[in-house]
C-alpha cells in the first residue's frame, strides 16, 4: 500500500515525462503549450499567412457570387404565401444550404473585439455572404428543376460546432412554382 | 409526393388532413473529414465537408418525413419547417416536419 503522497509523487513523474530528442529538437519543447511558445513567431506568421489568403478568398468569392446572381434573375423569390395564376404538378420544396467559417486569426481578433461589443463588421460580412451564397443554390436548383418563382422562403443561422472549428451554417428553403405563361 | 411549405398545393384542392408528420436524424462525420475542416480554418470561407454533412443529413430527414406520409397514405406534405441544432462536436441534428395531406378524388 502506497502513501498519497508516494503517489503524488510518481504521477508528477510520469507527467514530467520527456518526449523523444528528436521532438524536442523538431519543435522545441514536449507539449503543446511549449511548442506554441517557443515557435511563437512561426505561429503568428502561419496566422497571418491565412488571415491574407482569406481575405484573398473572400474577394475572390464576392466576384463569383456577383457572376453566378446575374443570370439567375429570371427567378422571382419572395415571402409571401399567395401565389397567382401557377401550373400544378410543378411545385416543389427547394433548399439552399453552406456552412462558412473564419480563420483562426481573425476568430482570434473578433475575440479581442468582442470584449468592447458593438457590431461585429467581420461576421456580419460572413453571414452575408453565406446567405448569398444559399441563396444562389437555392436558384440554381430552382433553375435545374425548371421552376422560375419561388415563394414562402424562409432563412435559418444555426452555430455548427466541428471537432476542431466553429462554423456558421446558413439555409435558405421555399416552395417553387411554375408561373403559366 | 409532393412537399412544400406553404398551406396548400397550387391547383390541388386538399380533401383531408392526416396530421403531423416527421423526420430527423443526427449525423456526424468521420475523424478525417474534422482534420480536414481544421486545415480550411487556417484560411476560413466554405467548410465543404459540413456543408455535405447537412446536405446529407437533410436529404435523410426528408426521406423519412416522406416514408411516414406515405405509410398514412398521404398525397402531400404541406407547411414543412426545418431546424438545425448542433448536438456536439462533429455532429448535427437536423429535423423536418409538416402537415401529411390527401388530395380529392
Amino acid at each position: 500500500m502506497k502513501k498519497p503522497d508516494e503517489l503524488v509523487r510518481e504521477f508528477e513523474q510520469r507527467m514530467a515525462t520527456k518526449a523523444p530528442e528528436w521532438f524536442q529538437d523538431w519543435f522545441g519543447g514536449n507539449t503543446l503549450w511549449d511548442m506554441l511558445v517557443s515557435n511563437g513567431l512561426q505561429v503568428i506568421g502561419i496566422g497571418l499567412a491565412g488571415w491574407l489568403i482569406a481575405s484573398w478568398f473572400e474577394r475572390r468569392h464576392l466576384r463569383s457570387l456577383s457572376a453566378r446572381e446575374a443570370p439567375l434573375q429570371h427567378i422571382r423569390v419572395n415571402t409571401s404565401k399567395r401565389h397567382s395564376s401557377c401550373e400544378p404538378e410543378a411545385s416543389t420544396l427547394l433548399i439552399g444550404s453552406v456552412v462558412v467559417a473564419h480563420d483562426y486569426f481573425r476568430t482570434f481578433i473578433i475575440a479581442i473585439r468582442r470584449l468592447i461589443g458593438g457590431n461585429i463588421s467581420p461576421y456580419e460580412r460572413l453571414v452575408q455572404r453565406g446567405r448569398r451564397e444559399a441563396l444562389i443554390r437555392l436558384k440554381e436548383e430552382a433553375d435545374l428543376r425548371g421552376v422560375d418563382k419561388v415563394i414562402n422562403i424562409r432563412f435559418g443561422t444555426t452555430a455548427i460546432s466541428g471537432r476542431f472549428l466553429h462554423a456558421v451554417e446558413m439555409v435558405a428553403y421555399g416552395t417553387g412554382i411554375r408561373t403559366r405563361r | 409526393m409532393i412537399i412544400t411549405n406553404i398551406e396548400q398545393v397550387p391547383g390541388k384542392t386538399i380533401a383531408q388532413e392526416l396530421g403531423l408528420v416527421q423526420g430527423s436524424t443526427v449525423r456526424g462525420k468521420h475523424l478525417g473529414k474534422d482534420i480536414g475542416a481544421f486545415f480550411k480554418g487556417l484560411v476560413g470561407g466554405e467548410i465543404k465537408g459540413y456543408s455535405e454533412l447537412l446536405v446529407e443529413g437533410r436529404e435523410e430527414a426528408i426521406s423519412r418525413m416522406t416514408e411516414e406520409a406515405e405509410s398514412l397514405g398521404a398525397d402531400a406534405i404541406v407547411n414543412v419547417r426545418m431546424t438545425t441544432s448542433s448536438i456536439t462536436g462533429g455532429a448535427a441534428e437536423l429535423m423536418v416536419y409538416g402537415t401529411a395531406v390527401k388530395f380529392d378524388l
